[in-house]
């Protein structure tokens, strides 16, 4: 037996059309949705997790270790901790800047925000076009624009938070462990870094898998191919740099093009185990560049998507 | 008499060098109106050059009063106009409700309203619980419904569905041009109807405009269409037929063999009855046994539309 609701039938609308400003919205919490009801893919995030903690922490312990207080005190009294904090406050008091701690953790977690992107970002617009979904948009007043911007912020979501979540949290530590808040009246500026440096590094990611979703027929092979394509160019150049003795070679990978910038925007000299001895303008270049070929696709190819539709 | 839902004039569309549409001029009257034609016959192209999907290589059309070849033109008709696509198009991984409420928050409607909405018209396609679980598990069935609702759900006063009965069992087919009829009948939608099974368009549709190899063969009202014929009368005589045939032809009426012992006769414009049919056949000795009105289906004329043979 059918509940009452259950009419069956046809109510007209009543109400007024009105026309979508920013059509973009429904695509991008729908998809944001949809990545969201898979939960296993969160565990990407973990590696997140664990360094925020960990830097998070080493911030708490240089605020703590310039107020006074000891390596062991520190640690308080659980004595196998103890070895560990005393490392971590060692550590601390060498890392002097919480700047350092960011770019830090924006560099260990470089590897893990490619896999976030090309997981929740790789089957955005190839898997529209293969299902057809995108004669459902295209029947609509949707623009251009509004759709891939839509799909943008699918993506843009997930990367952002791997970046920007991180890097807050650190400065949420740093702040409120500073004596008398003073962090943010000294180093207030580094919040604006990480607005700027989150919204470069998601726009970059974003982008390239974006390109790389319009170019597939599958999700699968954009998943590789976003993969792939990190690493290879990032292996690619590595070795050039190796062969050829010369650091500029490293700018072909778009990763190591975003450590650069970041390690420009935040002002750090030297990150422990990375190379930054090339030019910063190169990898504004050449971040420049890929994005305008990233972008040169993703219209070519949508446009082609809403005309063939 | 009302004016046209949709007019075309001298539409072309080429793939390659294929012809798709070849200088189409057509006007499709209000109501529910049946699309036929044989597989390429471009009535899918047709649809996606209303909508503005594709680009005509010549003419003009005008949808509900918009011009799809204008950016303007277009965002206006694809809000009055619901579109059901024939391939199965479902965005993977959303259930019914999110996609139809994502869909007629495109079209216009406002968060609460296309949420509300779209349970209104997934009630009315019959979509019960499994309107929550995500639609990329749905029978065909489910499928099509889902997809007449996401056409439904900002009102719009035109309806294209192409191919609605596409793979659905007799039970589906039967529910779905319930939909079909009772939105073009009762509800007073402008439909157009693409299908190439001649019986869904029989049944639901009052015109019909039938396309072979993109140009309009046939076009108007069924009952028009169907009833020209109806001054055929099937004759069952015993006696001579040829003598009977022969005295037809004196009489100067057309009249085909229809069997042994029948004939197909029309009759003369004007005539009221077929009283002069057995004067005729009383004048060359023969005795007629039956008489029928011969009414041709729409499949008869589909087939005369396409210059194919007589059923």
């Amino acid at each position: 037996m059918k509940a009452t609701t259950h009419t069956e039938v046809y109510r007209p609308y009543t109400g007024e059309l009105r026309p979508p400003r920013w059509s973009f919205v429904p695509i991008a919490s729908s998809g944001i949705r949809v990545a969201l009801k898979s939960r296993w893919p969160l565990l990407l995030y973990l590696p997140a997790a664990i360094a925020t903690v960990i830097f998070g922490f080493i911030v708490y312990a240089k605020f703590s270790l310039e107020q006074g207080m000891t390596p062991g005190a520190l640690a308080g009294p659980n004595e196998q901790a103890s070895a560990g904090v005393v490392l971590v406050g060692t550590m601390a008091s060498k890392m002097i800047e919480v700047r350092d701690m960011i770019v830090g953790a924006i560099f260990a977690l470089g590897l893990f925000s490619v896999l976030l992107v090309a997981w929740y970002g790789a089957g955005l617009v190839c898997e529209d076009r293969r299902v057809g979904a995108h004669l459902l948009y295209f029947s609509r007043p949707l623009s251009l624009a509004n759709y891939v911007l839509g799909k943008l912020c699918v993506v843009g979501a997930f990367v952002l938070a791997s970046v920007l979540v991180p890097a807050l949290v650190i400065c949420t530590v740093a702040i409120s462990s500073s004596p008398g808040w003073t962090f943010l009246e000294d180093q207030g500026w580094i919040l604006l870094h990480v607005a700027l440096y989150s919204l470069v590094h998601t726009f970059v990611l974003a982008s390239l898998v974006l390109a790389i979703s319009t170019l597939a027929s599958r999700r699968i092979f954009a998943l590789i191919g976003t993969v792939g394509f990190f690493l290879f160019t990032q292996v690619l150049g590595m070795l050039l740099a190796f062969l050829q003795k010369d650091a500029r070679w490293m700018a072909l990978g778009p990763l190591a093009n975003l450590r650069r910038v970041a390690a420009t925007i935040f002002g750090v000299e030297r990150v422990a185990g990375f190379r930054l001895n090339w030019d910063p303008a190169l990898s504004w270049w050449a971040l420049a560049g890929v994005l305008l070929a990233a972008w040169t696709v993703i219209v070519l190819r949508v446009k082609r998507m809403e005309s063939l539709a | 008499m009302p004016p046209a839902v949709i007019e075309i004039h001298g539409l072309e569309k080429h793939y390659g060098s294929v012809p798709a549409l070849a200088a189409l001029d057509l006007c499709v009257a209000p109501g529910p109106v049946g699309l036929l034609g044989p597989n390429g016959a471009g009535k899918t192209t047709l649809i996606k050059l209303l909508l503005g999907l594709l680009v005509p290589d010549a003419g003009s059309a005008r949808i509900a009063g918009h011009d799809p070849a204008t950016p303007a033109g277009r965002h206006a008709l694809r809000r009055d106009v619901g579109y059901m696509p024939e391939s199965d198009c479902l965005v993977p991984g959303l259930s019914a409700v999110e996609l139809v409420t994502t869909l007629g928050r495109l079209s216009g409607l406002g968060a609460i309203d296309a949420l509300t909405r779209a349970h209104e018209v997934l009630d009315y396609v019959g979509l019960d619980e499994s309107r929550y679980r995500p639609a990329d598990g749905y029978s065909t069935g489910m499928k099509q419904r889902l997809k007449l609702a996401q056409a439904l759900v900002h009102d719009p006063a035109l309806l294209l569905l192409d191919e609605p009965t596409n793979g659905l069992d007799p039970k589906g087919r039967k529910h779905m041009l319930e939909l079909v009829f009772d939105l073009g009948h009762a509800q007073g939608k402008n439909i157009l109807l693409c299908s190439h099974l001649l019986p869904d368009v029989e049944r639901t549709c009052s015109d019909v405009v039938v396309l072979q190899k993109g140009r309009a063969v046939l076009s108007g009202s069924i009952a028009e269409l169907t009833g020209a014929h109806a001054r055929r009368r099937m004759v069952e005589l015993a006696g001579d037929t040829a003598a009977f045939a022969a005295e037809l032809a004196r009489a100067g009426l057309a009249a085909s063999a229809a069997g042994e012992h029948a004939l197909t006769v029309e009759l003369p414009t004007g005539a009221e009855d077929s009283d002069g049919l057995f004067v005729l056949a009383a004048a060359c000795g023969a005795r007629i046994t039956r008489i029928a009105e011969e009414r041709s289906s729409l499949e008869q004329v589909f087939l005369d539309g396409l210059g194919g043979p007589r059923a």
